[in-house]
């Protein structure tokens, strides 16, 4: 038994990516004899069993896995609608009101008013929000935002080849007609079965700036040396396109933009 | 002309109590309202920071890389600051590193490389100083057991806690920072 789980862990590691999702899976198995089961998860969301989390980057010729624990997440991404409860019941965050340091002037910009998002767009992901009202949405509803690693481990299902010009990537991102909505999420394997959407939006993280993109990755040089510290950092797989727009996304990112094509969902922690 | 720029700097002086004495502004990052201890052991937040200048860095103790740079680079600033703003500014390192940094490490931090009274060590949790970096635009991530990439960032605090300047890479260059701090003093001066 732990031989079957510290060999794909191995393989993982000289595989790169591309051995993610079988792994995922097989680890998947191997740890659902736990506790912890789907039954802790409310309606519209979907259970997420512990799994691992492949960092897209790497410091030396090892690469990581990092252990994902299990989770409630939310089917698809906060909509207009649920958005509108919030600011109803917490005033702070209504877009006359929010502070500078929390968002900056686009904070819900296609709002017509503190509370009034626009009919059409109800069910449809909020966008124009901040990594701070996103976060503060998640704690009001007794969760928070996915870490990176929560994040990637749910929602990089897609091929690890996806090139610009490919067709027919993302899966369930298809539904949109986002350019880059092949990069915005897809099931991971092991819930290409369950009710997990994504929407056509990029998404919060918890640690969105953890992410450390310049423009030389795949080169022993990384980042940029005199704005980082932190020598010789690489992507794991440089034909990984999705995962690497995803990653210079976020790490072009600051706390209080407001931006039309970034939402979030939230996760809740499975005790 | 002498009389009436001192008028208008006392003027300047009196709003900017006025602002101190006030709410936190709007784009202060001391309305974070999370709690962090000093090395000493000293409970404290943010907002205790009003009324001084700050130069603020993000570091870990057991960084081998940049850090050590960068916070030599403050402390030989601190000693060679230009007399017009020599006293005008306080010092602020918080670990990103809490985990490892508790604060006897922090004290030990203190001793060997010699920061004085003018220099505060802040420790926080995880997630309040993962909040920190994100208002300051710190990008930082553990890379392998005890050390992280990061940024290579430092801040200047205006004294109601308004990020005023940042600079990639302080240590080849100073003088972007101290033109910042003469702008706050209001005597910025043509070389």
């Amino acid at each position: 038994m732990r031989l079957s789980i510290a060999a794909p862990a191995l393989l993982l590691g000289a595989m790169g990516l591309a051995a993610e999702a079988g792994t995922a899976k097989h680890l998947v198995r191997s740890c659902t004899s736990t506790t912890v089961s789907a039954s802790a998860c409310r309606n519209h969301e979907v259970f997420v069993p512990a799994g691992v989390y492949m960092p897209f980057f790497k410091t030396g010729a090892v690469t990581r896995t990092v252990p994902v624990e299990p989770i409630c997440l939310n089917e698809s991404a906060v909509t207009h609608e649920e958005f509108l409860g919030f600011v109803r019941d917490h005033p702070d965050w209504r877009k006359s009101r929010i502070k500078k340091l929390y968002a900056e002037n686009s904070y819900l910009a296609d709002w017509q008013d503190d509370l009034t998002p626009r009919p059409e767009v109800l069910s449809e992901p909020v966008t124009f929000v901040s990594w701070f009202a996103a976060g503060a949405y998640c704690e009001a509803s007794g969760g928070r935002l996915p870490t990176v690693a929560e994040w990637e481990r749910f929602a990089s299902g897609s091929a690890p080849t996806n090139k610009p010009g490919t067709t027919g990537v993302g899966g369930a991102a298809s539904s949109t007609t986002a350019p880059f909505a092949f990069a915005m999420g897809s099931s991971a394997p092991d819930l290409a079965n369950t009710a997990l959407a994504f929407p056509g939006v990029w998404e919060w993280t918890a640690n969105f700036n953890s992410a450390l993109v310049s423009g030389r990755i795949g080169t022993s040089e990384g980042a940029n040396s005199s704005q980082f510290c932190g020598d010789g950092i690489r992507a794991v797989d440089p034909s990984n396109y999705g995962a690497f727009l995803r990653y210079s996304f976020r790490s072009s990112l600051r706390a209080n933009f407001a931006l039309k094509n970034l939402g979030f969902r939230c996760v809740r922690e499975v005790s | 002309m002498n009389r009436a720029g001192s008028g208008i700097a006392l003027l300047a002086a009196v709003t900017l109590m006025t602002a101190v004495a006030s709410e936190p502004s709007e784009r202060s990052i001391y309305q974070l309202d999370s709690p962090w201890v000093e090395d000493n052991g000293r409970k404290m937040q943010l907002d205790a920071l009003e009324g001084d200048m700050q130069f603020l860095a993000l570091i870990y103790t057991t960084c081998t890389g940049v850090c050590p740079v960068t916070v030599k680079s403050m402390q030989m600033f601190s000693r060679n600051m230009p007399a017009d703003i020599k006293g005008k500014i306080r010092f602020l390192l918080v670990t990103v590193d809490p985990e490892h940094d508790t604060l006897a490490i922090l004290r030990d931090y203190r001793r060997d490389m010699k920061l004085d009274r003018h220099w505060k060590l802040l420790r926080g949790s995880p997630e309040d100083v993962r909040e920190l970096a994100a208002v300051l635009g710190f990008n930082y991530e553990q890379i392998e057991s005890g050390q992280f990439a990061h940024s290579n960032l430092v801040t200047i605090l205006d004294r109601r806690g308004e990020i005023v300047h940042q600079q990639n890479d302080f240590a080849s260059d100073t003088r972007p920072v101290i033109e910042a701090i003469r702008h706050q003093q209001g005597q910025k001066q043509s070389q």
